[in-house]
């Protein structure tokens, strides 16, 4: 698996939470990291952020120019950035099959591709750090080693969206309990052992599901390292 | 002793007359022709709101600190030199190559303004009991006695001089860039003889003005507006390796040309704006006729409007914008064609104990006030009074006569249309004989009346749908399920009038049979909307009730309804065409359910409206050839009146 699918997808949706702005304050949110890789180190990713909860919040926001100091962006804006970033993967050697959607009624944004491998994903990660300039989220890197076939997630934080997150009210944050980050990952063999205390594999023994609060990850609360082995 | 009683009289009236003069208003001193007049009233504005108050407010801004600075030592606007008990005006004149603005402002006794406000400006010869003085570039002039100041200021129409032989007659460069030898450029072109000679021929507007010497008024700190054009030289920029010129892609030779002729017609126009200042100036001081005669300038509440403004007309108000023939070539017609029938026009700011209000009215010429009064006369329907809400954000209704307005369309459109579409004059006619003969209005005005009532009531809690992830614990694929959760929507009932249901009640039986719409209980439920919002439509009697709220018409149709017994909104709603009423204090509320979010610095703002009453806007029938129409804010009750409550706002704002 590669390293950079993570931090590709994190930072995709940190661009949606932060230059995107309005999405951070809708406060109730689910966002999907699905990820589903063959032994190889190839396969796809969907990311999927719902927002359907906060669809009023989120209209309200969007009919904004700024939300205290932070820029919200048109719908015309987000799907220009949107498609930017798609004919920036499509540019990118070793990605293949972008697809996205925008759901503007029901507030759901997914971006899905598929990836032959790492190096493919470490260029576009690059880019796509290098363009939305974040540097606020938390590492995150993912490295498959197929001869033991072991597959790790490293996970450190930094305080940087804590520090955004601490500008908002209590009354503000207290809403985001009901916020959470979903993490999937699914292999063409079975799990042997995961090492994260909160995940669980799946009874067909083939994939892992984490599911964490938000508020959690932005406090630095939960950690999201993880290692899985896949039976040889 | 006839005689003596007469005689006394008469000396009674001579020594008011006498006494009178120069305290008389100031509209006397407005000339006639002035196009735009603000009158802002001294005497309500102290007497709503207090000296203190002012003076806090304009201490905490900062004015007198600037004041201050030059050398004129202020505690209090009572130090002014301004008398409060009259009225002051600011008014506009127009010709087509110039505008002036003037200010009168009433003096109090033994003020000082010569020492204390224009000290700076040189001084003109004194005229009939005026002191009189002139900024350094001439462009603004003023004058004053015991009672009262003029500050007469402005500026040339610009587009005035587009035309060539004013340009030429001028002396003003047109644009050529035929020319390009640099050689033949002078730079010396501006010599006092020639812009006199070339400022000296007369304006369009009043070619009988004696030359005047503009040379002595311009001399006088040494400082030449019209006889030098100075272009400084390009700034050299050290980068330490070479020098280059700053602006380097603008210090071509065209470029240097094009500046130079932007400097010399600015020298030009600014010269001629001079001289017509100098010699109209008099004319404004002594006006022959003041508007005073005009009704709707004079007439206004004396005692609680803040301030009044006159509009001569629409078509003057428009030219302020743009000239007449720009129009025509940029729109293809001249705007003056569809605004013609509007005439005067007034806006009063009135200070209504805890509310305050902006009222307008505007003239009508009698054509369109034919064409417009049978469109406002309608009446609405009387039974909307037994389905007013009991709790409600907002209100919305319009009453119009849907026949007149269909009887009228053709000739608007004949008149409007025909001048937009330009070229297409006679289709506009045609389309317009088409719409006449073709419509049924009194057919039309049956399906549907003008009268139209809309509420927005309070907040409902409805189940709201929204995506959820269900996952499959032998893959975790997850598929997507609809789940609810309580949410709170604001609710609205329409109602209108229609005497001929028939075609509504067919279009729903067309949806019933599409399974877009289900009737049940005499309420047609519609299912299939862009929003997946449900709509109810429900008819009773000879009304139209369309809502998203099912219970509120089940009400209607079941004689349950709870109805308002506030008379003021029936009041509202029955006697203006139009009524727009937000409740104020209704809006923190709403925000807050509906999670509706509200930026940090709008916080105290959104907490006060609670405190707050309605916000109201009106527009009334058309009656004697005027239009009207009212914005009126009613403050919350804190303070002893509305101005109060604003200056003491504004310390806060300022705080």
């Amino acid at each position: 698996m590669s390293k950079n699918t993570g931090v590709y997808t994190q930072r995709f949706f940190l661009f949606l939470f932060l230059t995107a702005g309005c999405l951070l304050w809708s406060s109730c949110f689910d966002l999907v990291e699905e990820i589903d890789m063959n032994h190889k180190g190839a396969g796809t990713i969907k990311a999927t952020l719902n927002l359907s909860k906060s669809r009023t919040k989120v209209a309200s926001l969007l009919k904004m120019k700024q939300f205290n100091g932070i820029d919200i962006p048109s719908e015309t804006t987000i799907r220009q950035e949107m498609e930017k970033t798609v004919r920036m993967l499509k540019s990118t050697q070793g990605i293949s099959q972008v697809q996205y959607n925008l759901d503007f009624h029901n507030y759901i944004a997914s971006l899905s591709c598929h990836f032959e491998n790492v190096q493919a994903l470490n260029e576009f990660s690059k880019t796509l750090s290098d363009q939305f300039k974040i540097q606020i989220t938390s590492y995150n890197s993912y490295r498959y080693d197929p001869s033991s076939q072991t597959f790790k997630r490293t996970y450190s934080y930094t305080d940087g969206l804590a520090k955004e997150f601490n500008k908002i009210s209590t009354e503000d944050q207290n809403l985001f309990n009901d916020a959470y980050y979903t993490n999937i990952m699914r292999f063409d063999k079975k799990v042997q052992s995961q090492s994260h205390q909160l995940a669980k594999i799946s009874a067909n023994k083939q994939a892992v599901l984490l599911k964490v609060k938000a508020i959690d990850l932005i406090k630095g609360k939960t950690n999201l390292t993880n290692t899985i082995t896949l039976v040889k | 002793m006839k005689l003596k009683k007469n005689y006394i009289v008469t000396l009674v009236a001579l020594f008011s007359a006498v006494s009178g003069y120069g305290q008389q208003d100031l509209v006397q001193r407005v000339p006639e022709e002035a196009s735009f007049v603000v009158v802002v009233n001294n005497q309500a504005i102290v007497k709503h709101s207090s000296f203190e108050k002012i003076n806090q407010v304009l201490h905490k801004a900062g004015l007198f600190k600037e004041i201050n600075k030059e050398t004129l030592q202020l505690e209090s606007i009572s130090d002014l030199d301004l008398s409060y008990d009259r009225s002051a005006y600011i008014y506009k004149t127009d010709t087509d190559s110039s505008y002036y603005i003037g200010i009168l402002l009433p003096l109090k006794a033994d003020h000082q303004v010569g020492h204390n406000l224009f000290h700076k400006l040189k001084p003109l010869p004194v005229s009939q009991g005026y002191e009189r003085r002139v900024t350094t570039d001439g462009k603004t002039q003023v004058a004053w006695n015991n009672h009262s100041l003029l500050i007469l200021t402005g500026d040339v129409h610009r587009y005035y001089f587009d035309n060539d032989s004013v340009a030429q007659r001028y002396g003003l460069e047109t644009q050529d860039y035929s020319y390009a030898s640099p050689s033949t450029y002078d730079y010396d072109y501006l010599s006092s003889d020639s812009t006199d000679d070339a400022y000296a021929l007369a304006d369009s507007v009043d070619t009988t003005w004696e030359s005047y010497n503009f040379d002595d008024d311009t001399s006088y700190d040494g400082a030449n507006t019209v006889d030098s054009v100075v272009i400084p030289p390009p700034v050299r920029i050290d980068t330490g390796y070479t020098d280059y010129l700053a602006y380097d892609s603008y210090s071509d030779s065209t470029y240097q040309k094009e500046m130079a002729r932007n400097a010399k017609n600015d020298s030009l126009r600014n010269a001629a704006f001079v001289s017509w200042l100098a010699q109209d100036f008099d004319r404004h001081l002594h006006p022959s006729r003041n508007a005073s005669s005009h009704r709707f300038l004079n007439k206004f509440d004396r005692k609680n409007t803040l301030v009044h403004v006159w509009v001569r007309d629409l078509v003057g108000f428009y030219r302020e914008a743009m000239p007449y023939y720009m129009s025509s070539m940029q729109l293809g017609y001249g705007m003056e064609n569809l605004i013609y029938a509007y005439q005067d026009i007034v806006f009063d700011l009135v200070q209504d104990k805890h509310t305050l209000k902006i009222t307008g009215s505007m003239a009508l010429n009698d054509e369109m006030d034919k064409l417009v009064r049978p469109i406002y006369k309608n009446k609405m329907n009387r039974k909307f009074s037994k389905y007013i809400p009991e709790n409600h954000i907002g209100y919305f209704s319009i009453n119009f006569s849907m026949e007149s307005y269909l009887k009228s369309f053709p000739i608007l459109m004949e008149q409007w249309g025909g001048y937009s579409l330009y070229a297409y004059q006679d289709i506009a006619g045609i389309v317009a004989t088409a719409f006449d003969v073709i419509l049924d209005e009194q057919a039309i005005a049956k399906v549907i009346g003008g009268d139209h009532l809309v509420f927005i009531s309070e907040l409902k809690k409805v189940e709201k749908e929204y995506i959820d992830y269900e996952y499959d614990n032998d893959t975790f694929d997850y598929k997507e399920i609809k789940k609810t959760k309580d949410d709170y929507i604001p609710t609205f009932l329409w109602m209108f009038t229609s005497k001929d249901q028939r075609i509504y009640q067919k279009v729903l039986s067309l949806g019933e049979s599409k399974e877009k719409v289900i009737k049940a209980d005499g309420i047609y439920k519609i299912i299939d909307t862009p929003k997946s919002e449900i709509i109810y439509v429900l008819f009773k009697d000879d009304i139209v009730f369309v809502s998203n709220d099912e219970d509120q018409l089940s009400a209607i149709q079941t004689n349950r309804f709870q109805a308002s017994k506030d008379r003021n909104i029936k009041r509202q709603i029955f006697s203006h065409n139009m009524t727009a009423v937000t409740h104020l204090a209704e809006i923190p509320k709403t925000l807050n359910r509906l999670g509706i979010p509200t930026i940090k610095r709008w916080d105290n703002t959104v907490k006060s409206l609670s405190q707050y009453g309605d916000v109201t806007i009106t527009a009334g029938a058309a009656k004697k050839g005027r239009i009207t129409g009212e914005i009126a804010i009613d403050f919350p009750k804190k303070e002893t009146n509305a101005l109060q409550y604003l200056l003491e706002e504004l310390l806060h704002v300022i705080d």
